[in-house]
């Protein structure tokens, strides 16, 4: 009998724990929300008084894992003196891989937490976060503080005429790494054609029984990057057009010019250039390999250099030569450009843009941004008075000649789809399992069923109502002050 | 009122006893399965406002190929996986229950990999496979058996072989504990008595321990088999990321990237759904094989 | 005489059965535990020598990896909310799923396998699908950003499992035990408080073991759930190791190995039980 009531008991007990366990402990999520203290509610002019500048006093921000050494601790030194300054607090979270900011921004929304702004990559701004409508129209707001920023730094975060992205970052481009110490010993010069980059694949295999070069072939997304090039070559350096023609409906992407991109970078397969191994290979196995010298180049992007430098050493003397020319007569185009930025979420409270701009205002002095950029060892920084990191040897060669020469990465503009299609394509047609013709009917079928699935339309802006504008405008933006 | 009265007190104390545990299961999984459900009938990006659209995320599902090219890499992996795992853990754990001294060391030595994450175990075995620093290769090079070389991930022939030995590797250990339970539960004295009637180890073994370790044989396979469905996302996504060409794409790698990166949430959920029926289909199946077998002491 | 040689034989071929099983068992070992050896030596190596000596020992052993790690992840808070996840996570699955599970093992009622399978439809739901609707469930019950959330979350997930394996471990209980239980006079309650409950050590221990482990891996609803980063388990520090762009592999094989040693500790230091409760276990007469 005793037994029973034990065994009740226990139950409610259990319940109870349950019930007790629902009540709002330590929540954080309403803290330093909505107060109404300094809102623009009642301003009706530009101009501002500090205290509306500094909206309720608390600033939030979000972002993806601070993943460069130094770079948290940075960020934290340079938001303790904007606090100082303002008289405000800063509340920051970084968490998370950058491909996780889309979730980030649902999840802070579905829990009412503010979030005043939120870190951002170039692809994901232009392919989902704008045309969502979760990211504020920043023409106006980047106004006061824009002429700090590098020329063309918000090209890619420019959509309809109208910028929705802060870019913070270093800007990248692409090359191919190779190893100058092996070529100078073999009496090699840097290929500018593709034929020269035969001839020294050859003498590579044949006196060092190695492989040419290598490519992390297992990295998926860096095979579109090999298009880019391509493209941009065969359609005579006018490849952004082009694609923008394709996704608009205005072209089909099954004509000579798309499938001979693809069949000039199968050829770099068939002609021993690229092997087996490529296919094989990850991000971290190409560094390993390149270092231990199994292999003499590699196409590479600028992030790639810290890494490798790291592995390599001293071992031997790193060298960079642009993609070659495969089309006689074209410029070698590399992708690139600044992929990390900041955005205003759309349902960030209005009564702190103007904090938001003062930050963002204050990052972008030359002090701050190098505390804090200069932890990236950046190359080509998008805030301009940041300079170059000096560690890299290479850094002069690739602003001169390299930097001139990039335009956007294409992916940045195609939508993920579309992407996928590049991505299990090129390889495809590399190893021999499809052709060029097949790969190119794939990306136009896979634009073709987005459009059915989703209703894709590229000019997305085209299609918004006057209430859909509304929503990403920013009204009655305080002014801020700006120190020099 | 009568009839109530007795009734509850019949059953109200079993009641109770799995109400708690009907409670949290329904709050924080069923209702947000049906939610999820709900969800699969419109079109949405996880950010803006979803959109009715009835049945044609099914639609769209059932035009995707490489959805059906995953389902059927998802089946064949259960399938191999959850068979080769059982039995190799049953023949593990024969002969580990024998009088073998260092029974605890073999124990804890091959449950160790069950211990490691998924992403570990991936990351592990990627550099394990890879074609030039890799450890098998280097081996094969060693012992002159080149011929064997392959393309272990790159291959699409092979890579998800590949990835299903990762996964055997990984739990072998754990159902080798599964099943040493189920056979040390078995008495003693019935070895004894077949013995006494002259029967042999392979006669005990047949007529004696596998039927009556048959319970633990259905749990062991159940829970490999749903595993296999709905719990290799990281493996494949670490090891292969669903290429090459999508040929170690399963089930739920192409769901959670149609969800996020393409970010369809209401297809995404639909394929859920889609596959969600097919494990069930399977599941009853076993269920009604396993009540034919079980034996009762 | 051809039973002597039968025995004979038998005798020889145990002997040469023994060989054998010590062989293959060596072999499943050191295919088994060398990869994490491994993962041990490449957290003490650092990133150049992760590449180019992939299989060696370090030369010189860079404990500091595991120090930066835990320092750059903050891992020492992160360790604790792990613990307690598991550990809330636990508390929660053993009681219910036990009782449950003796329920549907050992009493008639009404509805009692449609009920069983409810419980095991959360097998088969693959995993993502519930992410983003139970975490409006757990707004709506005001109790978002807590680690309780979580633990409810990952409970309810678990239960499934644990009701399955007890049930079954339940059912293959001799009916001979509670027999004589209910021969003493007590009623089923009693009967598992007293009897079956002592004797399902193993049961107990294997759901310890997967739900543990589930739970101290956990990345995907952890990453939901979870909004500030006092609550943040092991697993998500992890993701500031995989950067974008590089990974600084010995930093996350140390932040690997640290998570997870103790389990491996844990299992170690539970054997120990485990092996009492099977022989325990096992009915005399």
């Amino acid at each position: 009998m005793s037994k029973k009531i034990v065994t009740i008991m226990f139950i409610f007990v259990l319940l109870a724990g349950l019930v007790t366990a629902c009540k709002p402990g330590a929540t954080a999520t309403n803290e330093g929300a909505v107060e109404e203290g300094g809102s623009n509610e009642g301003a009706v002019e530009e101009v501002g008084t500090e205290d509306q500048a500094l909206g309720t006093g608390t600033l939030h921000i979000i972002g993806s894992e601070r993943t460069y050494p130094g770079e948290a601790d940075a960020w934290d030194e340079v938001i303790a003196d904007f606090e100082e300054e303002y008289g405000v607090t800063v509340e920051v979270k970084w968490q998370g891989a950058w491909n996780e900011i889309p979730q980030m921004l649902e999840t802070a929304r579905m829990a009412g937490e503010p979030v005043d702004i939120s870190s951002a990559g170039a692809g994901l701004v232009n392919t989902t976060l704008v045309r969502s409508g979760i990211a504020m129209d920043l023409t106006e707001y980047i106004q006061p503080f824009e002429s700090r920023f590098s020329e063309g730094s918000f090209l890619a975060y420019t959509i309809d005429g109208k910028v929705w992205g802060i870019p913070y970052g270093a800007s990248s481009t692409t090359g191919m790494l190779y190893n100058k110490t092996m070529f100078d010993e073999l009496g090699l010069e840097e290929p500018t054609t593709y034929e020269e980059l035969v001839e020294v694949s050859q003498v590579i295999a044949e006196e060092k029984g190695i492989i040419p070069m290598i490519h992390d072939g297992k990295a998926p997304w860096f095979w579109p990057i090999w298009f880019f090039e391509a493209y941009a070559q065969t359609t005579g350096n006018n490849s952004i057009q082009s694609v923008v023609d394709f996704l608009s409906g205005n072209k089909q992407f099954t004509g000579p010019e798309e499938i001979a991109a693809f069949e000039k970078i199968a050829q770099f397969y068939e002609d021993g250039i690229l092997t087996q191994e490529s296919l094989d290979t990850d991000t971290d196995a190409k560094f390993a390999v390149f270092a231990q010298e199994q292999a003499a180049m590699f196409y590479a992007g600028t992030w790639h250099l810290a890494p490798v430098r790291a592995v390599v050493g001293d071992a031997f003397e790193i060298g960079i030569f642009e993609f070659p020319i495969v089309v006689e007569g074209s410029i070698s185009q590399h992708g690139g450009g600044p992929g990390d930025c900041f955005i205003i979420p759309s349902f960030a409270d209005p009564a702190n843009y103007g904090l938001s701009r003062q930050f963002f205002e204050f990052i972008s002095r030359p002090e701050n941004a190098t505390k804090i950029l200069s932890n990236r060892d950046p190359l080509g920084p998008s805030i301009a008075a940041v300079p170059s990191t000096e560690t890299e040897p290479l850094a002069n060669e690739l602003v001169e000649e390299f930097y001139p020469n990039t335009i956007t990465f294409l992916d940045w503009i195609w939508p993920v789809e579309v992407n996928d299609a590049f991505v299990a394509g090129i390889p495809a047609v590399l190893s021999g399992n499809m052709t060029a013709e097949e790969a190119t009917q794939r990306v136009q079928d896979a634009l073709e069923t987005l459009i059915e699935e989703k209703e894709f339309q590229f000019d997305w802006w085209s299609t918004w109502t006057a209430e859909d504008w509304d929503k990403v405008t920013m009204k009655n933006l305080p002014e801020i002050e700006v120190k020099e | 009122m009568k009839k109530t009265m007795l009734f509850i007190r019949k059953y109200g104390l079993v009641y109770l006893m799995i109400l708690p545990a009907i409670i949290i299961y329904s709050i924080f999984v069923i209702y947000p399965m049906f939610k999820g459900l709900f969800v699969s009938f419109h079109r949405w990006d996880g950010l803006s406002e979803m959109k009715w659209i009835g049945l044609n995320n099914y639609r769209f599902v059932f035009k995707d190929q490489i959805f059906w090219n995953a389902m059927k890499n998802t089946l064949l992996f259960a399938f191999v996986v959850s068979i080769a795992k059982n039995v190799a853990a049953f023949f593990l754990a024969i002969l580990l229950n024998r009088n073998i001294k260092l029974r605890t060391f073999f124990r804890t030595a091959t449950f160790l990999p069950v211990t490691l994450a998924f992403v570990v175990a991936g990351m592990l075995w990627s550099w394990m496979y890879n074609p030039i620093f890799g450890l098998i290769n280097n081996f094969l090079k060693l012992v002159h058996l080149e011929i064997f070389i392959q393309g272990w991930l790159s291959d699409p022939k092979i890579a998800l072989w590949s990835i299903m030995f990762v996964d055997i590797w990984k739990w072998v250990g754990f159902h080798m504990v599964l099943f040493l339970t189920g056979i040390q539960a078995i008495p003693e004295e019935l070895y004894e008595a077949a013995r006494i009637d002259g029967a042999g180890r392979w006669q005990s073994l047949f007529h004696i321990t596998v039927p009556l370790v048959m319970q633990v044989t259905i749990v062991s396979f159940l829970l490999s088999i749903t595993g296999a469905f709905v719990s290799n996302y990281d493996l494949v996504y670490v090891m292969t990321g669903g290429g090459p060409f999508h040929s170690t794409e399963v089930a739920l790698t192409w769901i959670v990237s149609t969800t996020t990166r393409y970010a369809a949430v209401g297809k995404g959920n639909a394929m859920s759904m889609i596959m969600f029926l097919i494990v069930l289909v399977f599941g009853v199946f076993q269920m009604y094989f396993s009540q034919r077998n079980t034996y009762e002491m | 005489m051809a039973e002597k040689k039968m025995a004979r034989f038998e005798r020889i071929s145990d002997v040469g059965l023994n060989i054998l099983a010590y062989v293959i068992l060596f072999a499943v070992v050191l295919f088994t535990v060398y990869p994490v050896i491994w993962m041990l030596l490449g957290s003490l190596k650092t990133p150049n020598e992760f590449y180019t000596n992939v299989w060696g020992f370090p030369t010189v052993p860079l404990w500091n990896n595991y120090i930066d790690a835990w320092k750059m992840a903050n891992l020492g808070p992160k360790f604790i909310n792990s613990l307690i996840i598991t550990a809330g996570t636990l508390a929660f699955v053993l009681p219910l799923a036990s009782l449950a599970a003796y329920a549907f093992a050992k009493m008639k009622f009404p509805g009692s396998n449609i009920l069983f399978y409810f419980f095991l439809l959360s097998l088969m739901i693959p995993r993502g699908v519930t992410a983003i609707p139970t975490f409006s469930v757990v707004i709506g019950l005001g109790i978002q950003n807590t680690r309780i959330s979580l633990i409810l979350v990952l409970a309810a997930l678990n239960l499934g499992f644990a009701i399955f394996l007890m049930r079954a471990y339940f059912l293959s209980l001799p009916k001979s035990i509670e027999e004589a239980a209910l021969v003493d006079g007590c009623n089923p309650i009693s009967a598992f408080f007293r009897v079956v409950l002592p004797i399902s050590k193993p049961a107990y221990a294997t759901v310890i073991i997967f739900t543990g482990l589930n739970t101290w891996n956990e990345y995907f609803m952890s990453s939901i759930l979870i909004r500030s980063e006092k609550l943040q388990t092991l697993p998500i520090g992890l993701v500031s190791f995989i950067g974008q762009y590089q990974t600084n592999y010995p930093q996350l094989f140390a932040s690997l190995s640290i998570m997870t040693v103790p389990i491996v500790i844990i299992y170690i230091l539970g054997q120990k039980q485990f092996i009492e409760g099977l022989t325990k276990g096992a009915i005399k007469g």
